[in-house]
């Protein structure tokens, strides 16, 4: 039996009766419906494993609901990213992605039910961006996946805007290489 | 690769891991997760600084105390004057007496 503010009937505001309102007003539910797909792909981006990147969406979540930030109106995404990119770091330098994995990951594709066919580019891209190391493969998936600059993604990641610059630009190399076949 | 495949990205991924959703079921393993999980008790800044702030201000008040001479100095001294006299008599050697029934052995009153 889940407590009452917990509860997920309907779209109900699911904080605890009485509780104020964070300056952010957003519910779980919505936050949820809202980016939750985007934090879990971002996560299967980056470990290249289904079950990993539901577990890190989990730990995501959970804290949200547990902690009750304050987000700070329209960074609500960057929040979340920023706690799943963690997650995922710490997963990936953990001794069971060495062990597991040895090295990258099958990047499994998840094609809906009625799709009929993707262009060999498109898949070459995809696998190209899983295949870079973490710290590139990061500032690429903030950036062209999910569309922030290089001061947001400086600020999410607590690190230079010329180190973002730099990894942006390295892993672009990469990713031409890999996909000329290099 | 020109660029334009990387700017992409969005579009590529959304079709190739359409499949890929948070669906209720992860959001059912969420709520219940957290269900589960025991809160721990958080201090906010607010809270910090105001515990410090009363402990800042307890240290000084003792300081201050123990700086105030009057607090720690001396007892004051009792002057003794007998009855009708009017010359100062010391307690210094002044030998203390237990109250003792007149005209009774010392064993019957108890005393040793």
């Amino acid at each position: 039996m889940l407590p009452s503010f917990l509860s997920v009937a309907g779209n109900a505001d699911t904080r605890p009766a009485g509780s104020p309102l964070p300056s952010d007003g957003w519910t779980f539910e919505e936050l949820y419906e809202k980016y939750a797909t985007d934090v879990l792909r971002v996560a299967y981006y980056y470990l290249g494993d289904r079950q990993r990147a539901e577990d890190v969406t989990q730990d995501v979540f959970v804290k949200y609901l547990l902690t009750r930030p304050e987000l700070i109106p329209g960074r609500e995404k960057a929040w979340l990213l920023k706690v799943a990119l963690n997650r995922c770091r710490d997963l990936w330098r953990s001794s069971w992605m060495k062990k597991v994995i040895l090295g990258h990951p099958a990047f499994e594709l998840f094609p809906a039910d009625d799709e009929i066919g993707r262009s060999a580019d498109s898949i070459a891209l995809a696998e190209a961006v899983n295949r870079l190391p973490a710290d590139f493969k990061e500032v690429v998936l903030l950036h062209y996946y999910q569309g922030y600059g290089v001061s947001e993604i400086a600020e999410m990641m607590d690190v230079a805007e010329g180190t973002v610059s730099s990894r942006l630009s390295r892993a672009r190399g990469r990713i031409a290489k890999e996909m000329k076949g290099e | 690769m020109n660029m334009d495949q990387l700017n992409r990205l969005p579009e590529v991924t959304d079709e190739l891991l359409s499949g890929l959703k948070a669906d209720e079921s992860l959001k059912h393993r969420i709520l219940v997760s957290a269900a589960e999980t025991p809160v721990k008790k958080r201090f906010s800044a607010k809270t910090v600084i105001a515990l410090c702030s009363l402990s800042l201000l307890l240290v000084l008040l003792c300081v201050l105390v123990s700086k105030i001479p009057s607090w720690t100095g001396s007892s004051p001294e009792i002057q003794n004057i007998p009855a009708g006299g009017t010359k100062v008599v010391s307690t210094e050697n002044m030998q203390e007496v237990a109250d003792q029934a007149s005209g009774l052995p010392a064993e019957e009153n108890g005393a040793d």
